[in-house]
Protein backbone atom coordinates (compact mmCIF):
# COMPACT_ATOMS: atom_id res chain seq x y z
CA UNK A 1 0.00 0.00 0.00
CA UNK A 2 3.12 2.32 0.95
CA UNK A 3 4.70 1.25 -2.45
CA UNK A 4 1.64 2.23 -3.88
CA UNK A 5 1.08 5.60 -2.66
CA UNK A 6 4.64 6.46 -3.20
CA UNK A 7 4.21 5.36 -6.93
CA UNK A 8 1.28 7.10 -7.67
CA UNK A 9 3.10 10.57 -6.11
CA UNK A 10 5.64 9.98 -8.17
CA UNK A 11 3.44 9.41 -11.62
CA UNK A 12 2.04 12.90 -10.50
CA UNK A 13 5.11 14.30 -9.62
CA UNK A 14 5.95 13.31 -13.37
CA UNK A 15 3.36 14.73 -14.70
CA UNK A 16 3.80 18.09 -12.68
CA UNK A 17 7.65 18.59 -13.82
CA UNK A 18 6.00 17.78 -17.43
CA UNK A 19 3.76 21.04 -17.11
CA UNK A 20 6.28 23.25 -15.49
CA UNK A 21 9.01 22.21 -18.62
CA UNK A 22 6.53 23.39 -20.99
CA UNK A 23 7.39 26.92 -20.01
CA UNK A 24 10.48 27.18 -21.73
CA UNK A 25 10.15 28.91 -25.33
CA UNK A 26 11.16 27.21 -28.30
CA UNK A 27 14.15 28.45 -30.29
CA UNK A 28 12.25 30.69 -32.69
CA UNK A 29 10.22 33.11 -29.78
CA UNK A 30 11.04 34.28 -26.68
CA UNK A 31 9.36 34.30 -23.25
CA UNK A 32 7.04 37.43 -22.68
CA UNK A 33 4.49 36.95 -19.71
CA UNK A 34 2.16 34.21 -20.74
CA UNK A 35 3.29 33.80 -24.55
CA UNK A 36 6.14 32.98 -26.96
CA UNK A 37 6.13 35.23 -29.11
CA UNK A 38 7.93 34.79 -32.22
CA UNK A 39 11.32 36.82 -32.40
CA UNK A 40 11.21 37.35 -36.41
CA UNK A 41 8.01 38.50 -38.71
CA UNK A 42 6.77 35.72 -40.15
CA UNK A 43 7.78 34.43 -43.40
CA UNK A 44 5.09 31.66 -45.34
CA UNK A 45 7.03 28.84 -47.29
CA UNK A 46 4.89 26.20 -49.45
CA UNK A 47 6.87 22.95 -48.76
CA UNK A 48 6.78 20.09 -51.66
CA UNK A 49 7.06 16.42 -50.38
CA UNK A 50 5.77 17.34 -47.08
CA UNK A 51 4.44 14.30 -45.88
CA UNK A 52 7.12 12.16 -47.12
CA UNK A 53 10.78 13.33 -48.09
CA UNK A 54 10.29 16.90 -46.02
CA UNK A 55 8.64 15.54 -43.22
CA UNK A 56 12.25 15.98 -40.42
CA UNK A 57 11.38 19.87 -42.00
CA UNK A 58 8.10 20.40 -41.37
CA UNK A 59 8.83 18.93 -37.54
CA UNK A 60 11.93 21.47 -37.80
CA UNK A 61 9.26 24.36 -38.50
CA UNK A 62 7.31 22.97 -35.80
CA UNK A 63 9.97 22.97 -33.18
CA UNK A 64 11.01 26.10 -33.97
CA UNK A 65 14.46 24.64 -35.06
CA UNK A 66 14.57 25.21 -39.12
CA UNK A 67 16.29 27.88 -40.29
CA UNK A 68 16.61 29.04 -44.02
CA UNK A 69 19.22 26.74 -45.26
CA UNK A 70 17.11 23.95 -44.07
CA UNK A 71 14.25 25.82 -45.94
CA UNK A 72 16.40 26.23 -49.31
CA UNK A 73 17.68 22.49 -49.29
CA UNK A 74 13.63 21.40 -48.69
CA UNK A 75 13.52 23.74 -51.62
CA UNK A 76 10.66 25.31 -50.00
CA UNK A 77 9.24 28.36 -51.75
CA UNK A 78 8.40 31.60 -50.05
CA UNK A 79 4.73 32.79 -50.43
CA UNK A 80 3.41 36.30 -50.27
CA UNK A 81 2.77 39.16 -52.56
CA UNK A 82 4.79 39.33 -55.82
CA UNK A 83 5.44 42.82 -56.22
CA UNK A 84 8.90 44.18 -55.96
CA UNK A 85 10.91 44.18 -53.83
CA UNK A 86 9.02 41.24 -52.15
CA UNK A 87 8.97 38.85 -55.77
CA UNK A 88 7.28 36.10 -53.91
CA UNK A 89 5.31 33.44 -55.14
CA UNK A 90 1.16 34.46 -54.72
CA UNK A 91 -0.84 32.30 -52.44
CA UNK A 92 -2.09 28.76 -53.98
CA UNK A 93 -6.04 29.06 -54.92
CA UNK A 94 -6.58 26.00 -52.29
CA UNK A 95 -5.42 28.93 -49.85
CA UNK A 96 -7.72 31.88 -50.41
CA UNK A 97 -7.94 35.33 -49.21
CA UNK A 98 -11.25 34.04 -47.53
CA UNK A 99 -9.06 31.62 -45.23
CA UNK A 100 -11.10 28.84 -46.34
CA UNK A 101 -8.42 26.53 -47.69
CA UNK A 102 -8.40 23.49 -48.51
CA UNK A 103 -6.37 20.38 -47.38
CA UNK A 104 -3.54 18.96 -49.48
CA UNK A 105 -4.47 15.27 -50.37
CA UNK A 106 -3.84 12.61 -48.19
CA UNK A 107 -2.54 14.90 -45.28
CA UNK A 108 -2.85 14.25 -41.79
CA UNK A 109 -3.94 16.24 -40.16
CA UNK A 110 -5.40 18.33 -42.49
CA UNK A 111 -2.80 20.82 -43.97
CA UNK A 112 -2.71 23.64 -45.86
CA UNK A 113 0.49 22.35 -47.08
CA UNK A 114 1.94 26.01 -46.11
CA UNK A 115 3.83 26.45 -42.97
CA UNK A 116 4.83 29.64 -41.76
CA UNK A 117 8.28 30.56 -39.82
CA UNK A 118 10.17 32.97 -37.41
CA UNK A 119 13.63 33.00 -38.89
CA UNK A 120 16.26 36.08 -40.07
CA UNK A 121 17.64 37.19 -43.04
CA UNK A 122 14.27 36.61 -44.80
CA UNK A 123 11.76 39.35 -46.63
CA UNK A 124 8.49 38.89 -44.29
CA UNK A 125 5.74 37.80 -46.37
CA UNK A 126 3.10 40.49 -46.92
CA UNK A 127 -0.17 41.28 -48.97
CA UNK A 128 -1.51 38.23 -46.74
CA UNK A 129 -5.65 38.99 -45.49
CA UNK A 130 -5.93 38.50 -41.60
CA UNK A 131 -7.98 35.51 -42.37
CA UNK A 132 -4.33 33.75 -44.01
CA UNK A 133 -2.14 34.97 -41.81
CA UNK A 134 -4.53 33.71 -38.81
CA UNK A 135 -4.52 30.42 -40.97
CA UNK A 136 -0.79 30.24 -41.44
CA UNK A 137 0.04 30.85 -38.17
CA UNK A 138 -2.61 27.81 -37.03
CA UNK A 139 -1.28 25.52 -39.31
CA UNK A 140 2.18 25.33 -37.48
CA UNK A 141 0.19 25.08 -33.72
CA UNK A 142 0.53 28.80 -33.29
CA UNK A 143 -1.72 31.82 -33.29
CA UNK A 144 -1.81 35.49 -34.25
CA UNK A 145 -0.63 37.30 -31.19
CA UNK A 146 -3.33 39.18 -29.40
CA UNK A 147 -3.20 42.79 -29.46
CA UNK A 148 -2.12 42.88 -25.39
CA UNK A 149 0.54 40.24 -26.40
CA UNK A 150 2.11 42.80 -29.25
CA UNK A 151 2.10 45.77 -27.02
CA UNK A 152 4.05 44.05 -23.90
CA UNK A 153 6.46 42.45 -26.50
CA UNK A 154 7.28 45.85 -28.35
CA UNK A 155 8.52 47.41 -25.41
CA UNK A 156 11.48 49.71 -25.90
CA UNK A 157 11.55 48.99 -29.41
CA UNK A 158 13.70 52.51 -30.85
CA UNK A 159 11.88 54.28 -32.69
CA UNK A 160 13.66 55.50 -35.86
CA UNK A 161 11.11 58.00 -36.75
CA UNK A 162 12.55 60.16 -40.14
CA UNK A 163 16.26 59.28 -38.46
CA UNK A 164 15.99 55.67 -40.20
CA UNK A 165 19.64 54.98 -41.30
CA UNK A 166 19.07 52.13 -43.75
CA UNK A 167 21.55 50.35 -41.60
CA UNK A 168 20.82 49.31 -38.13
CA UNK A 169 17.82 51.00 -37.05
CA UNK A 170 14.13 50.08 -37.51
CA UNK A 171 12.85 50.76 -41.37
CA UNK A 172 10.88 53.60 -40.62
CA UNK A 173 11.25 55.57 -43.88
CA UNK A 174 12.48 53.54 -46.37
CA UNK A 175 10.88 52.74 -49.82
CA UNK A 176 11.16 48.96 -49.41
CA UNK A 177 10.56 45.83 -46.79
CA UNK A 178 13.92 44.66 -45.31
CA UNK A 179 14.76 41.46 -44.20
CA UNK A 180 14.22 39.98 -40.49
CA UNK A 181 16.39 40.90 -38.20
CA UNK A 182 18.68 42.83 -40.67
CA UNK A 183 18.42 46.03 -38.34
CA UNK A 184 20.58 44.96 -35.84
CA UNK A 185 19.26 48.05 -33.12
CA UNK A 186 15.37 47.35 -33.96
CA UNK A 187 15.02 44.97 -30.93
CA UNK A 188 12.61 45.33 -27.86
CA UNK A 189 13.15 45.17 -24.02
CA UNK A 190 12.06 41.39 -24.73
CA UNK A 191 14.46 40.49 -27.68
CA UNK A 192 11.47 40.59 -30.09
CA UNK A 193 12.77 42.31 -33.54
CA UNK A 194 10.89 44.25 -36.23
CA UNK A 195 8.04 45.20 -34.33
CA UNK A 196 8.33 48.88 -35.31
CA UNK A 197 8.08 49.31 -38.66
CA UNK A 198 9.18 47.10 -42.03
CA UNK A 199 5.45 45.58 -42.57
CA UNK A 200 2.12 46.10 -40.54
CA UNK A 201 1.49 43.05 -38.26
CA UNK A 202 -1.92 41.75 -38.19
CA UNK A 203 -2.91 41.35 -34.25
CA UNK A 204 -5.79 38.48 -33.35
CA UNK A 205 -8.30 41.70 -32.54
CA UNK A 206 -11.45 42.84 -34.77
CA UNK A 207 -13.08 46.01 -33.97
CA UNK A 208 -15.59 47.77 -35.54
CA UNK A 209 -14.87 48.93 -39.10
CA UNK A 210 -13.27 53.00 -39.37
CA UNK A 211 -12.80 54.68 -42.53
CA UNK A 212 -11.18 53.37 -45.62
CA UNK A 213 -7.65 54.07 -45.61
CA UNK A 214 -6.61 56.76 -48.17
CA UNK A 215 -3.89 56.41 -50.76
CA UNK A 216 -0.52 57.44 -49.49
CA UNK A 217 -0.71 60.90 -50.04
CA UNK A 218 0.41 63.43 -47.46
CA UNK A 219 -2.57 65.80 -46.85
CA UNK A 220 -5.58 64.49 -47.65
CA UNK A 221 -8.25 64.54 -45.09
CA UNK A 222 -8.91 61.23 -43.29
CA UNK A 223 -9.61 59.75 -39.66
CA UNK A 224 -6.36 59.11 -38.23
CA UNK A 225 -4.51 61.04 -35.69
CA UNK A 226 -1.23 61.39 -34.03
CA UNK A 227 -1.61 58.90 -30.87
CA UNK A 228 1.26 58.10 -28.35
CA UNK A 229 4.49 59.65 -29.68
CA UNK A 230 2.73 60.43 -32.91
CA UNK A 231 2.58 57.36 -34.14
CA UNK A 232 -0.83 56.93 -36.17
CA UNK A 233 -3.90 55.63 -34.58
CA UNK A 234 -6.75 54.86 -36.88
CA UNK A 235 -9.21 53.45 -34.48
CA UNK A 236 -12.67 52.86 -34.93
CA UNK A 237 -15.59 54.97 -35.55
CA UNK A 238 -17.40 54.78 -38.75
CA UNK A 239 -20.83 53.92 -39.68
CA UNK A 240 -20.12 51.13 -41.68
CA UNK A 241 -21.25 47.79 -39.74
CA UNK A 242 -18.83 45.96 -40.71
CA UNK A 243 -15.50 44.34 -38.84
CA UNK A 244 -11.48 46.03 -39.19
CA UNK A 245 -8.77 43.23 -38.24
CA UNK A 246 -6.01 45.44 -36.00
CA UNK A 247 -2.85 45.28 -37.35
CA UNK A 248 0.15 47.31 -35.64
CA UNK A 249 3.41 49.16 -35.48
CA UNK A 250 3.79 50.27 -39.38
CA UNK A 251 5.92 49.71 -42.24
CA UNK A 252 8.81 51.21 -44.13
CA UNK A 253 7.35 53.75 -46.08
CA UNK A 254 5.35 55.21 -42.78
CA UNK A 255 7.15 58.33 -42.47
CA UNK A 256 8.14 59.20 -46.17
CA UNK A 257 4.01 58.99 -46.22
CA UNK A 258 3.61 61.19 -43.37
CA UNK A 259 2.72 59.13 -41.19
CA UNK A 260 4.81 57.80 -38.17
CA UNK A 261 5.19 53.92 -37.47
CA UNK A 262 6.12 52.61 -33.99
CA UNK A 263 4.97 50.95 -30.59
CA UNK A 264 1.93 52.50 -30.76
CA UNK A 265 0.66 52.72 -34.46
CA UNK A 266 -2.30 51.26 -34.87
CA UNK A 267 -4.50 50.75 -37.68
CA UNK A 268 -7.92 48.89 -38.43
CA UNK A 269 -7.49 47.24 -41.92
CA UNK A 270 -10.23 45.80 -44.28
CA UNK A 271 -9.94 42.01 -43.32
CA UNK A 272 -9.78 41.09 -47.11
CA UNK A 273 -8.95 43.34 -49.67
CA UNK A 274 -6.89 46.56 -47.71
CA UNK A 275 -5.24 48.89 -50.00
CA UNK A 276 -2.20 49.29 -48.00
CA UNK A 277 -2.40 45.10 -48.08
CA UNK A 278 0.86 45.13 -49.57
CA UNK A 279 2.79 46.14 -46.64
CA UNK A 280 0.57 44.20 -43.99
CA UNK A 281 2.46 40.71 -42.69
CA UNK A 282 2.10 39.06 -39.47
CA UNK A 283 3.91 37.71 -36.59
CA UNK A 284 2.87 34.24 -34.86
CA UNK A 285 2.81 34.02 -31.13
CA UNK A 286 2.37 30.07 -29.11
CA UNK A 287 0.99 29.74 -25.48
CA UNK A 288 3.63 29.26 -23.54
CA UNK A 289 2.23 27.21 -20.57
CA UNK B 1 9.60 -4.32 -9.25
CA UNK B 2 6.92 -5.48 -11.29
CA UNK B 3 4.25 -4.32 -8.71
CA UNK B 4 6.39 -1.12 -8.54
CA UNK B 5 5.81 -0.36 -11.96
CA UNK B 6 2.49 -1.29 -12.12
CA UNK B 7 1.58 1.37 -9.43
CA UNK B 8 3.74 3.65 -11.28
CA UNK B 9 1.81 3.54 -14.43
CA UNK B 10 -1.64 3.09 -12.39
CA UNK B 11 -0.55 6.87 -10.79
CA UNK B 12 0.22 8.30 -13.97
CA UNK B 13 -2.90 6.75 -15.87
CA UNK B 14 -4.93 7.98 -12.55
CA UNK B 15 -3.57 11.51 -12.73
CA UNK B 16 -4.08 11.65 -16.66
CA UNK B 17 -7.85 10.22 -16.39
CA UNK B 18 -9.37 11.70 -13.23
CA UNK B 19 -10.81 14.64 -14.37
CA UNK B 20 -10.18 16.60 -11.06
CA UNK B 21 -6.30 15.92 -11.07
CA UNK B 22 -6.08 16.12 -14.73
CA UNK B 23 -7.34 19.95 -14.60
CA UNK B 24 -5.01 22.57 -15.15
CA UNK B 25 -3.82 23.31 -11.79
CA UNK B 26 -3.61 26.89 -10.40
CA UNK B 27 -0.05 28.75 -8.61
CA UNK B 28 -1.74 29.52 -4.77
CA UNK B 29 -2.12 33.19 -5.63
CA UNK B 30 -4.78 32.83 -8.04
CA UNK B 31 -7.89 30.45 -8.39
CA UNK B 32 -9.08 28.19 -11.42
CA UNK B 33 -11.65 30.08 -13.15
CA UNK B 34 -12.41 27.89 -16.47
CA UNK B 35 -9.38 27.06 -18.28
CA UNK B 36 -7.36 30.41 -16.67
CA UNK B 37 -5.78 30.99 -13.75
CA UNK B 38 -6.88 34.83 -12.30
CA UNK B 39 -5.12 36.25 -9.29
CA UNK B 40 -7.14 36.49 -6.47
CA UNK B 41 -6.17 40.12 -5.27
CA UNK B 42 -6.21 43.31 -6.94
CA UNK B 43 -2.41 43.63 -8.08
CA UNK B 44 0.19 45.52 -6.53
CA UNK B 45 3.14 46.74 -7.29
CA UNK B 46 6.69 46.16 -6.42
CA UNK B 47 9.96 47.37 -6.92
CA UNK B 48 12.71 44.80 -6.40
CA UNK B 49 16.56 45.51 -6.03
CA UNK B 50 18.90 43.15 -7.05
CA UNK B 51 16.21 41.15 -9.28
CA UNK B 52 18.47 38.92 -11.09
CA UNK B 53 21.16 38.65 -8.13
CA UNK B 54 20.62 38.41 -4.19
CA UNK B 55 16.96 38.79 -5.41
CA UNK B 56 16.65 36.51 -8.24
CA UNK B 57 15.01 33.93 -5.89
CA UNK B 58 12.25 36.01 -4.96
CA UNK B 59 11.48 36.96 -8.41
CA UNK B 60 11.11 32.80 -9.30
CA UNK B 61 8.91 33.29 -6.01
CA UNK B 62 6.95 35.93 -7.67
CA UNK B 63 6.43 33.85 -10.71
CA UNK B 64 5.20 30.90 -8.83
CA UNK B 65 2.84 32.70 -6.78
CA UNK B 66 4.77 32.15 -3.65
CA UNK B 67 5.85 35.79 -2.61
CA UNK B 68 4.06 37.44 0.15
CA UNK B 69 4.23 40.84 1.29
CA UNK B 70 6.20 40.09 4.42
CA UNK B 71 8.87 38.53 1.92
CA UNK B 72 8.74 41.27 -0.92
CA UNK B 73 9.55 43.68 2.23
CA UNK B 74 12.04 41.69 4.06
CA UNK B 75 14.02 41.59 1.13
CA UNK B 76 13.88 45.75 0.58
CA UNK B 77 11.05 45.64 -2.25
CA UNK B 78 8.55 48.95 -2.43
CA UNK B 79 5.46 49.47 -3.26
CA UNK B 80 5.11 51.92 -6.24
CA UNK B 81 2.16 53.47 -7.58
CA UNK B 82 0.31 56.72 -6.21
CA UNK B 83 2.60 58.52 -3.62
CA UNK B 84 -0.09 60.92 -1.91
CA UNK B 85 -1.63 59.30 1.15
CA UNK B 86 -3.79 56.79 2.02
CA UNK B 87 -1.65 55.08 -0.50
CA UNK B 88 1.84 56.51 0.32
CA UNK B 89 3.24 54.40 -2.51
CA UNK B 90 6.88 55.14 -3.67
CA UNK B 91 7.25 56.89 -7.22
CA UNK B 92 7.07 55.19 -10.11
CA UNK B 93 10.70 55.01 -11.77
CA UNK B 94 11.41 57.15 -14.66
CA UNK B 95 12.60 53.81 -16.32
CA UNK B 96 9.24 52.88 -16.17
CA UNK B 97 7.19 55.64 -17.99
CA UNK B 98 4.13 55.67 -18.33
CA UNK B 99 4.38 54.70 -22.39
CA UNK B 100 5.77 51.19 -20.78
CA UNK B 101 8.69 51.58 -23.03
CA UNK B 102 11.08 50.30 -19.38
CA UNK B 103 14.65 50.55 -19.38
CA UNK B 104 16.20 47.37 -18.20
CA UNK B 105 18.41 47.57 -14.45
CA UNK B 106 22.09 47.69 -16.35
CA UNK B 107 23.40 44.06 -16.14
CA UNK B 108 20.36 42.14 -15.61
CA UNK B 109 19.90 38.79 -16.90
CA UNK B 110 17.36 38.32 -18.63
CA UNK B 111 16.35 42.18 -18.96
CA UNK B 112 14.54 43.77 -16.36
CA UNK B 113 13.47 47.03 -15.06
CA UNK B 114 12.81 45.46 -11.27
CA UNK B 115 8.99 46.46 -11.24
CA UNK B 116 7.00 43.05 -10.78
CA UNK B 117 3.12 42.36 -10.15
CA UNK B 118 2.15 40.56 -7.15
CA UNK B 119 -0.94 39.06 -6.06
CA UNK B 120 -1.03 39.34 -2.53
CA UNK B 121 -3.71 39.86 0.17
CA UNK B 122 -3.19 42.67 3.32
CA UNK B 123 -1.96 45.47 0.91
CA UNK B 124 -3.42 48.34 -0.76
CA UNK B 125 -3.44 47.81 -4.24
CA UNK B 126 -1.12 49.91 -6.42
CA UNK B 127 -3.16 52.56 -8.40
CA UNK B 128 -1.79 55.42 -10.72
CA UNK B 129 -0.46 53.38 -13.12
CA UNK B 130 -1.42 52.99 -17.40
CA UNK B 131 -2.66 50.23 -18.82
CA UNK B 132 1.04 50.25 -20.53
CA UNK B 133 2.86 49.77 -16.72
CA UNK B 134 -0.12 47.52 -16.32
CA UNK B 135 0.35 45.01 -18.57
CA UNK B 136 4.12 45.15 -18.38
CA UNK B 137 4.02 45.03 -14.64
CA UNK B 138 1.67 41.38 -15.64
CA UNK B 139 4.35 40.35 -17.93
CA UNK B 140 7.48 40.67 -16.15
CA UNK B 141 5.61 38.35 -13.53
CA UNK B 142 5.25 36.07 -16.04
CA UNK B 143 1.70 36.78 -16.37
CA UNK B 144 -0.76 38.89 -18.50
CA UNK B 145 -3.47 41.38 -18.23
CA UNK B 146 -6.83 39.12 -17.64
CA UNK B 147 -9.37 39.52 -20.92
CA UNK B 148 -12.72 40.95 -20.12
CA UNK B 149 -14.35 37.53 -20.52
CA UNK B 150 -12.04 36.59 -18.29
CA UNK B 151 -12.85 39.09 -15.75
CA UNK B 152 -16.86 38.97 -16.05
CA UNK B 153 -15.95 35.08 -15.67
CA UNK B 154 -14.00 35.75 -12.90
CA UNK B 155 -16.25 37.80 -10.82
CA UNK B 156 -19.32 35.90 -10.68
CA UNK B 157 -21.37 35.79 -7.80
CA UNK B 158 -19.52 38.40 -6.09
CA UNK B 159 -22.23 40.32 -4.14
CA UNK B 160 -22.90 44.15 -4.78
CA UNK B 161 -23.92 45.90 -2.15
CA UNK B 162 -24.74 48.94 -4.12
CA UNK B 163 -23.89 52.32 -2.33
CA UNK B 164 -24.70 50.52 1.21
CA UNK B 165 -20.85 49.66 2.01
CA UNK B 166 -20.08 47.84 5.67
CA UNK B 167 -16.91 46.80 6.96
CA UNK B 168 -16.97 43.27 5.44
CA UNK B 169 -18.67 44.31 2.43
CA UNK B 170 -17.29 45.13 -1.13
CA UNK B 171 -15.97 48.69 -1.04
CA UNK B 172 -17.78 50.78 -3.21
CA UNK B 173 -18.84 54.06 -1.49
CA UNK B 174 -15.82 55.13 0.46
CA UNK B 175 -13.32 57.73 0.22
CA UNK B 176 -10.38 55.41 0.24
CA UNK B 177 -9.37 52.02 -1.27
CA UNK B 178 -8.88 48.99 1.33
CA UNK B 179 -6.55 46.83 1.82
CA UNK B 180 -6.56 43.78 -0.66
CA UNK B 181 -8.54 40.65 0.71
CA UNK B 182 -9.82 42.46 3.55
CA UNK B 183 -13.49 42.44 2.95
CA UNK B 184 -14.88 39.00 3.68
CA UNK B 185 -17.44 39.42 1.98
CA UNK B 186 -16.47 40.94 -1.50
CA UNK B 187 -15.17 37.43 -3.20
CA UNK B 188 -16.39 35.67 -5.75
CA UNK B 189 -17.88 31.90 -6.63
CA UNK B 190 -14.40 31.37 -7.72
CA UNK B 191 -12.29 32.46 -4.93
CA UNK B 192 -11.72 36.19 -6.60
CA UNK B 193 -11.67 38.68 -4.03
CA UNK B 194 -12.36 42.43 -4.55
CA UNK B 195 -13.65 42.31 -8.34
CA UNK B 196 -16.19 44.56 -6.89
CA UNK B 197 -15.30 47.86 -6.33
CA UNK B 198 -11.90 49.27 -4.27
CA UNK B 199 -10.19 49.65 -7.35
CA UNK B 200 -11.45 49.66 -11.42
CA UNK B 201 -9.54 46.95 -13.29
CA UNK B 202 -7.71 47.52 -16.53
CA UNK B 203 -8.24 44.27 -18.97
CA UNK B 204 -6.71 43.93 -21.69
CA UNK B 205 -9.25 44.41 -24.37
CA UNK B 206 -8.66 47.42 -26.28
CA UNK B 207 -12.27 49.47 -27.80
CA UNK B 208 -13.29 53.05 -28.98
CA UNK B 209 -11.90 55.77 -26.51
CA UNK B 210 -15.60 56.51 -25.01
CA UNK B 211 -14.71 59.82 -24.12
CA UNK B 212 -17.69 60.17 -21.45
CA UNK B 213 -20.79 59.07 -23.16
CA UNK B 214 -21.93 57.21 -20.19
CA UNK B 215 -25.05 55.37 -19.15
CA UNK B 216 -26.42 53.24 -15.88
CA UNK B 217 -26.24 50.23 -17.72
CA UNK B 218 -27.15 46.34 -16.85
CA UNK B 219 -28.25 45.79 -13.10
CA UNK B 220 -27.28 49.43 -12.29
CA UNK B 221 -23.91 49.26 -12.76
CA UNK B 222 -22.02 51.78 -14.87
CA UNK B 223 -21.59 51.69 -18.61
CA UNK B 224 -19.27 53.88 -20.83
CA UNK B 225 -19.17 51.74 -23.93
CA UNK B 226 -18.65 51.85 -27.68
CA UNK B 227 -17.73 54.80 -29.81
CA UNK B 228 -19.39 58.43 -29.75
CA UNK B 229 -17.83 59.04 -33.42
CA UNK B 230 -15.32 61.25 -32.36
CA UNK B 231 -10.70 60.72 -31.50
CA UNK B 232 -9.93 57.60 -33.18
CA UNK B 233 -8.22 56.65 -30.74
CA UNK B 234 -7.93 53.29 -28.42
CA UNK B 235 -10.00 53.17 -25.24
CA UNK B 236 -8.59 50.33 -22.73
CA UNK B 237 -11.27 48.88 -20.98
CA UNK B 238 -11.70 48.83 -17.18
CA UNK B 239 -14.23 46.48 -15.49
CA UNK B 240 -15.51 46.49 -11.79
CA UNK B 241 -15.85 50.03 -10.60
CA UNK B 242 -13.75 52.08 -7.77
CA UNK B 243 -14.01 52.51 -4.24
CA UNK B 244 -16.13 55.53 -4.73
CA UNK B 245 -18.51 54.60 -7.19
CA UNK B 246 -21.53 53.56 -5.28
CA UNK B 247 -24.34 51.89 -7.47
CA UNK B 248 -22.15 52.68 -10.43
CA UNK B 249 -19.65 49.69 -9.02
CA UNK B 250 -20.70 46.27 -9.56
CA UNK B 251 -19.85 42.75 -11.43
CA UNK B 252 -21.19 44.54 -14.89
CA UNK B 253 -19.46 48.33 -14.25
CA UNK B 254 -17.61 48.78 -17.65
CA UNK B 255 -15.44 51.72 -18.65
CA UNK B 256 -13.27 52.99 -22.26
CA UNK B 257 -13.40 56.49 -20.91
CA UNK B 258 -9.71 56.21 -20.67
CA UNK B 259 -7.28 56.55 -23.36
CA UNK B 260 -4.66 53.61 -22.19
CA UNK B 261 -1.86 56.03 -20.95
CA UNK B 262 -4.22 58.08 -18.51
CA UNK B 263 -4.11 57.34 -15.04
CA UNK B 264 -6.23 58.00 -11.71
CA UNK B 265 -6.39 56.81 -7.69
CA UNK B 266 -8.85 54.64 -8.26
CA UNK B 267 -7.14 52.59 -11.27
CA UNK B 268 -5.51 49.30 -10.49
CA UNK B 269 -5.39 45.77 -12.12
CA UNK B 270 -5.32 42.41 -11.72
CA UNK B 271 -2.82 39.89 -13.85
CA UNK B 272 -4.02 36.12 -14.75
CA UNK B 273 -1.59 33.40 -16.16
Amino acid sequence: MRALSRAVAVGIAALASASSAATKCPPDSVPVGTACIDVYEASLWSIPLATTANRGLVKKILKGTATLEDLTAGEAVQIGTASPPFAMTPPPDSFPANGQWTPVAGSDPPSPGLYAASIPGVLPSAQLSWFQADQACAAVGKRLLTNLEWQVAAASTPDANAADDFASTCATNTADAVPTGSRTACVSAWGVRDMVGNVNEWVGQWIPRGPDLPPPTPGFPFVCVPYLEGDLSCFGDDSAVAPSGLSRGGETRDFFDGFLSGVFAIRNERIVDDLFQSVIGFRCARDRS
Amino acid sequence: MRTGWSALCFGIALAAGHPALAAKKCPADSALVGTTCIDKFEASVWLVPDPTGKNRGLVKKLGAGKATAAALTAAGAVQIGCEPPPYSHAAIPAEYPANGNWTPIAGTKPPTPGVYAASVDGVLPSSCLTWFQAAQACALSGKRLASNEEWQRAAAGTPDPGATTTATSCNTNTLAPSPTGSRAECVSNYGVFDAVGNVWEWVADWTDDNEGVCAVGFLGDLSCFGGDGSTPIPGALRRGGGFADAEGAGPFAVSSVHDPVLTAIDFGFRCAR
